[in-house]
C-alpha cells in the first residue's frame, strides 16, 4: 500500500492519558465507574426514533453516554452512519454508499471522505463516528452489503483503515462495526455463525485488525451470535482476540437495545459500554459487583477504557478543531461518486455520448431515475440538504438534448419512446424496501409490508424493470442500463440485448450529477467491482436466511467461483474505462525486513521465481501506460496464491499519452496461514502464484518459493 | 385564436379548472397551455391532433396536452353533447416553475388502456361536471377537489412521460406553435407564408415539412383553414360585411375567398351566413345552453348511478 501516509500512533498517544485517566479512576465511586459504562438515553426515546413514530428522526441528536463533568470527562456522543453523518436534518453530506467507495479503491479519497465527516460530527455536537462499518458480505444478499467495502478483506481492510485514520484526525472517535460475523440481516437477532479457525483469522477478522492497528478508539459488538456466544458478550472475541491478542486500547460498546441480554456475561465478557441507554448494567452491574458476580476490577478495566479514550480525543478535538472552515464536502461527495461508478459493458461505444449524441432526443426510463435514491432508510439514512437524481443528472449533463423522462409500467409506451428516441436510459435496480436494515412488519406502524433486510428474493432486477429492459430490447439493443444497488446483480438473462451496463450502486447527493457526466463524457469511468458477478446466483454460497445457524466456509465470491472453476460474468476488481491502458514490465522481488533493493532486474510477463521468507513484503513494479485520448484512473491489483486473493493494490492516473511506473507491495504477513494447533500465523513452504492485473482474471503471474 | 363556440362562452383566465358542457360544431387549429379533457356525453366529433384524426363516439375520451395544436370537427347532421374539462398546468404540478412538460396519453380510441379502465375516467369526468352545474357556494370548491382528485388518478394510472429541454433545442410542436401565432397575428398579409419563414428563419421547405409532420397539411393548406376559419366565424357572429373579412382574412381577391370558402364548405359565404344557426347573441345562446343542460344533467346522472 501507499508508504506515503502519514500514520499517526494511537496506542502510543492514547497512553499519555493513562496516568490522568487512572488519578481519575481512584476519585470514583463504583457508581459513578458504572455510570460510564451505558448510555443517557431513554429506551422509549431511541425506540420511537427506530420506529419513526417521532417527529425527530433517528440519531437526530447524538447519543449520550456515560461523562462525568465534575471529573472533566465529557460524555460520549454517538454519532451513527455509514455514508456519512446521521445527525441533524438538511445539513450532512450524503455520501455514495461504503460499497461505491469500495469500487474507488481510492484510499486516500476515503480519508479525505473520513475528515469530512469528523468535521461534519464535530458540528453536530458529537464525538463518536459509528459509522467504519467492515463486516465482510458472506453473501452478497446481505441486506447491508451496501454499508460495507465489498467482498474482499483486503480492501475492507485498507479503506476502513483509511476512514478511521481520515475520522480521528480532528479527534473524534472512530467505531468499527459490527464486530463481528455480521452479514446476515433478517436473522441478526438470532443466528449462531460458525467456521473454522482458519477462516475465522484468514477470512473474517484481518479486515477488523487493519482497523484496529489503523488506531480506532471504539468497537461495536454485532448483534449475532458467534460459536454459540453473543457477540456482545462474547469472552472470546472481546477480550481474548480483540483486547488481549491484537493490543485493542479503547473500548467496546453494544450494538443497539438488543446487543447484549446479561449483566453479568456482559460485563465479564468485556463488553465496555450498553448502549444507548442503562439497562443491563447501572444498577444491576452495581448490584452485581456487590454480590460478588462481577469482580470490581473489571468495571476498573472498562471505565479507565472509557476515560482514557475520552480524555485523549478530547483533548486533540480542542486542540485541532477550529469549526469546519471548508464546505467542500459536496464536492467531495462528487468525485466519490464519479470514481465509484463501474462500467461493466460497452458495446460498440455506446458510451460516452459526446457531440450529436448529446444533442438527439433521449428517453430515460425506469422507477428509480427520480428517486433519491441514496440507500437504506435504516441507521444509516443521512438527511442531506439535497439529493440529485439520476434524471437530474442526465439534464444537467445534457443540456442540447430533448430528454423524455417515463417510469416504463406501459411496455407499449417503453417500445413507442425507444423507436423514437435517439438513444435510450433505463435505470434499473434497488432502493431502501429491497434491501437494508430490516425492519419487520411488527416493528414498523407506517409500513404494511417489511422493508430492507436480506435480498430474499435472489439477486435479479425485479419484474417492474426487467420487463422495461424487455420492451426496450425487442425496439433496439443498444440500451444503456444505469444499476443501482449495494451488490451484485445476475444480469446473465439480459445484458446481452444492451449497449451499455454502467453500475451505480447508491452514489450519494451528487451521484445524479457524477452518473450524468459519465454518460456524456465529462467524465471517464474509473470504478471496479468490490464483488464478482456470477453468471448464476447458484455459483455463490449456500447461505439460510430464516436460520439460527449458518457456517462461513473459507471461500465465498469470487475466491470460490476461481476454486470451483466457474468463471464469473464478470471478475472481481473489473471495470471499463473510456480510455486504454497498457500494462507491461512487471517486475517483482522480496524485500526482507530492512533491506532495500534498488537494482532490480527487468523481468517482464513470463513466468519467473522469486524467493520469500517470513518476515518482509513482496513487491511488484509494474509500467503503466494511458494509450487512449481520454485521461483515466485504472486500478493496479496483486493476487496472490491459488486461487488467487487480492493482497495489494494501487489506484493511479493518467492522462492520454503518459505512463507511469507504479509500486505496490504486500506485507508477507497477510498470506501466511494460520495454524490452529499454535493459535499463530505461519508462511507455508510452497509455490505461490503472483499475479499482477486489473481485475482478479489477471493475465500476468510470478512464482514466489518460501 | 378560438372559435369555437365552447371557448367563446367559457373564458375566465383566472380559474384553474373550467368544466363546461357543449355541442361543438367546430373548432379551427389552436392550441391552449391548459391540459383538456374531451369526453363525449352524445354523438360524435373527430379530433385532428398531431397529424392524427381521432373519431370520438359516446363514451369515449381524449385527453389534450399543453399547447398541443388540435382541431375539432363535428359529423354532418349529428348533434353532439361534449363534456370539457380545462385544467391549469400548475395543478399538476408540486413545485412551482418545475422546469417540465407531463404528457399523458389517454385516448379511449387507441390500445393504450390505463390501468383502470376509459369507463373509470369517463364517469369521473361526469361527476365533475355534474358538481359544476351546481350554483351553490361550495361548488367551484368541489369541482376543484374532483378535478384533483381525477389528476392523481391520471399520475397513478395512465401512461404519461415528462419533457425536459432548453429553451433553445425548440422541438416540432413548438415550432408549429410559433408559425401558426405568426400566421393568426398577420392573417390579412396575402404572403403571411413567407412572411412567416422570414420572422422564423426558416426554409419554406423547413416550413412546409414541420407542419406536415405536427398537422398533416402543408403551409398554404394551413393558412387556407385559418382563413376560412376566421370567414366563418366572422360571417355567422358579425354583421362585417364580404370586403372586410376577404382583407382582414388576407384572402387577396373576392375570386380566391369564395373558391376556398365553396370548396371547404359546400355553401358560398353568403348562403353559409343565411343559413348557419350559429349564436348571434348573447340571449340566443343562453336559450340554446338551457336546452342542453337539461339533457346533459340527464344524461350525467345516468352515467354516475351507472
Amino acid at each position: 500500500m501507499k508508504e506515503e501516509m502519514s500514520k499517526m500512533d494511537w496506542k502510543r498517544y492514547r497512553a499519555t492519558f493513562q496516568e490522568d485517566a487512572v488519578k481519575i479512576l481512584h476519585l470514583l465511586s463504583l457508581e459513578e465507574k458504572v455510570s460510564l459504562m451505558s448510555g443517557a438515553m431513554t429506551q422509549a426515546e431511541v425506540r420511537a426514533a427506530i420506529l419513526k413514530t417521532r417527529k425527530t428522526h433517528y440519531n437526530e441528536i447524538p447519543y449520550k453516554a456515560g461523562g462525568l463533568p465534575e471529573y472533566n470527562i465529557e460524555a460520549i456522543r454517538f454519532a451513527d452512519g455509514t455514508r456519512g453523518v446521521v445527525c441533524g436534518r438538511g445539513k450532512a453530506t450524503c455520501f455514495p454508499v461504503t460499497v461505491m467507495r469500495g469500487a474507488s479503491f481510492d484510499i486516500e479519497l476515503e480519508e479525505k471522505i473520513g475528515r469530512a465527516i469528523a468535521d461534519e460530527v464535530l458540528e453536530a455536537g458529537a464525538n463518536l463516528f459509528a459509522g467504519v462499518c467492515v463486516n465482510l458480505p458472506y453473501h452478497p444478499g446481505w441486506g447491508r452489503a451496501q454499508e460495507s467495502y465489498g467482498e474482499d478483506s483486503c480492501l475492507l481492510g485498507e479503506m476502513g483503515a483509511a476512514l478511521v485514520r481520515g475520522v480521528q484526525e480532528t479527534g473524534v472517535i472512530a467505531c468499527v462495526k459490527h464486530f463481528a460475523f455480521n452479514s446476515m440481516e433478517n436473522a441478526r437477532f438470532d443466528v449462531n455463525i460458525s467456521c473454522d479457525k482458519r477462516t475465522e483469522r484468514e477470512v473474517f477478522l484481518p479486515h477488523f485488525k487493519k482497523c484496529i492497528d489503523a488506531g480506532a478508539g471504539a468497537v461495536m459488538s454485532s448483534y449475532n451470535s458467534y460459536l454459540g456466544k453473543m457477540c456482545g458478550q462474547n469472552h472470546y472475541l472481546l477480550q481474548q482476540v480483540l483486547k488481549q491478542e491484537w493490543g485493542f486500547d479503547g473500548f467496546v460498546m453494544s450494538d443497539f437495545n438488543w446487543g447484549m441480554k446479561d449483566t453479568i456475561e456482559a460485563a465479564n465478557s468485556g463488553q465496555d459500554l450498553e448502549m444507548p441507554n442503562t439497562y443491563y448494567y447501572g444498577e444491576r452491574l452495581v448490584r452485581a459487583v456487590e454480590e460478588g458476580f462481577v469482580p470490581e476490577e473489571k468495571i476498573d478495566e472498562s471505565a479507565l477504557r472509557i476515560i482514557r479514550t475520552v480524555l485523549a480525543h478530547q483533548n486533540l478535538i480542542s486542540e485541532k478543531w477550529k469549526g469546519n472552515t471548508e464546505k467542500l464536502h459536496a464536492d467531495l461527495a462528487l468525485q466519490s461518486a464519479r470514481e465509484g461508478i463501474t462500467l461493466l459493458r460497452n458495446e460498440n461505444h455506446v458510451l460516452p455520448m459526446r457531440g450529436e449524441k448529446a444533442q438527439g432526443r433521449i428517453a430515460v426510463l425506469g422507477y428509480l431515475a427520480e428517486r433519491e435514491n441514496t440507500g437504506d432508510k435504516g441507521s444509516s439514512q443521512v438527511y442531506p440538504p439535497y439529493v440529485v437524481t439520476i434524471l437530474q443528472g442526465i439534464i444537467k449533463a445534457a443540456p442540447n438534448a430533448e430528454i423524455i423522462y417515463y417510469i416504463g409500467k406501459s411496455a407499449s409506451h417503453c417500445k413507442r419512446l425507444a423507436r423514437n428516441a435517439d438513444n435510450v436510459i433505463i435505470v434499473a435496480g434497488n432502493d431502501y424496501r429491497d434491501e437494508g436494515e430490516y425492519v419487520s412488519e411488527e416493528m414498523d406502524e407506517l409500513y404494511s409490508a417489511h422493508m430492507g433486510g436480506d435480498r430474499v428474493d435472489g439477486l435479479c432486477l425485479k419484474e417492474r424493470d426487467f420487463s422495461v429492459i424487455t420492451a426496450v430490447s425487442e425496439v433496439r439493443e443498444d440500451a444503456i442500463v444505469v444499476l443501482m444497488g449495494g451488490g451484485p446483480f445476475i444480469l446473465t438473462d439480459w445484458q446481452d440485448k444492451t449497449g451499455a451496463i454502467l453500475m451505480s450502486y447508491y452514489p450519494g447527493m451528487e451521484g445524479g450529477t457524477a452518473v450524468g457526466e459519465v454518460l456524456f463524457g465529462s467524465v471517464n469511468p474509473s470504478g471496479k467491482l468490490p464483488f464478482v458477478i456470477p453468471k448464476k446466483e447458484k455459483n455463490l454460497p449456500d447461505i439460510q436466511r430464516n436460520t439460527t445457524q449458518q457456517t462461513y466456509e473459507y471461500s465465498h465470491g469470487y475466491v470460490l467461483l476461481h476454486e470451483k472453476r466457474i468463471s464469473p460474468l464478470y471478475p472481481f476488481g473489473f471495470g471499463l474505462s473510456y480510455t486504454k491502458f497498457q500494462l507491461c514490465e512487471v517486475r517483482i522481488w522480496f524485500e526482507a525486513v530492512g533491506e532495500k533493493k534498488d537494482n532490480i532486474e527487468k523481468k517482464s510477463g513470463c513466468k519467473q521465481t522469486i524467493h520469500v521468507n517470513s518476515e518482509g513484503r513482496i513487491c511488484a513494479n509494474v509500467r503503466l501506460k494511458n494509450t487512449g485520448t481520454d485521461a483515466g484512473a485504472e486500478v493496479i491489483q496483486m493476487y496472490i496464491g491459488t486461487p488467487g486473493i487480492l493482497r495489494a493494490f494501487s489506484r493511479v492516473s493518467l492522462q492520454p499519452e503518459e505512463e507511469k511506473n507504479v509500486n505496490i507491495f504486500c506485507d508477507v504477513q497477510s498470506i501466511k496461514k494460520y495454524d490452529e494447533k499454535t493459535n499463530s500465523f505461519f508462511l507455508e513452504k510452497k509455490t505461490y502464484e503472483v499475479a499482477i492485473g486489473t481485475d482478479s482474471n489477471c493475465a500476468v503471474t510470478v512464482h514466489t518459493q518460501t | 385564436m378560438s372559435y369555437s363556440i365552447y371557448e367563446n362562452i367559457n373564458d375566465n383566465p383566472t380559474s384553474l379548472v373550467n368544466a363546461f358542457i357543449v355541442p361543438i360544431q367546430s373548432s379551427a387549429f389552436h392550441w391552449h397551455n391548459e391540459y383538456e379533457m374531451i369526453g363525449l356525453l352524445k354523438g360524435e366529433i373527430t379530433v385532428r391532433m398531431q397529424s392524427e384524426l381521432i373519431s370520438l363516439k359516446e363514451g369515449d375520451i381524449l385527453f389534450v396536452n399543453p399547447n398541443v395544436i388540435h382541431s375539432i370537427q363535428s359529423v354532418e347532421g349529428q348533434d353532439n353533447l361534449c363534456m370539457l374539462i380545462q385544467m391549469k398546468v400548475n395543478l399538476f404540478a408540486v413545485e412551482e416553475n418545475e422546469k417540465k412538460d407531463i404528457l399523458f396519453y389517454l385516448d379511449s380510441t387507441s390500445d393504450e388502456v390505463p390501468e383502470c379502465g376509459f369507463d373509470f375516467f369517463f364517469r369521473r369526468m361526469a361527476k365533475i361536471l355534474w358538481e359544476s352545474m351546481s350554483d351553490e357556494k361550495q361548488a367551484p370548491f368541489r369541482t376543484r377537489a374532483e378535478v384533483c382528485t381525477m389528476i392523481a388518478d391520471l399520475f397513478e394510472y395512465v401512461v404519461y412521460e415528462e419533457r425536459y429541454k432548453e429553451s433553445k433545442s425548440k422541438d416540432r410542436q413548438d415550432q408549429a406553435v410559433l408559425i401558426m401565432d405568426y400566421m393568426v397575428r398577420n392573417l390579412c398579409e396575402e404572403d403571411v407564408v413567407d412572411m412567416a419563414c422570414h420572422e422564423l428563419g426558416l426554409s419554406r421547405k423547413m416550413l412546409d415539412r414541420n407542419l406536415k409532420l405536427v398537422l398533416g397539411f402543408t403551409g398554404k393548406e394551413t393558412i387556407n383553414q385559418l382563413r376560412i376559419d376566421e370567414a366563418k366565424n366572422l360571417l355567422k357572429n358579425t354583421g362585417k360585411n364580404m370586403n372586410y373579412i376577404l382583407d382582414i382574412c388576407g384572402f387577396g381577391s373576392e375570386k380566391t375567398f369564395y373558391r376556398l370558402f365553396r370548396q371547404e364548405t359546400g355553401l358560398t359565404p353568403k348562403k353559409f351566413r343565411e343559413k348557419g344557426h350559429y349564436l348571434s347573441s348573447n340571449a340566443e345562446l343562453k336559450d340554446y345552453l338551457d336546452f342542453e343542460v337539461a339533457e346533459a344533467k340527464a344524461r350525467l346522472k345516468q352515467i354516475i348511478q351507472e
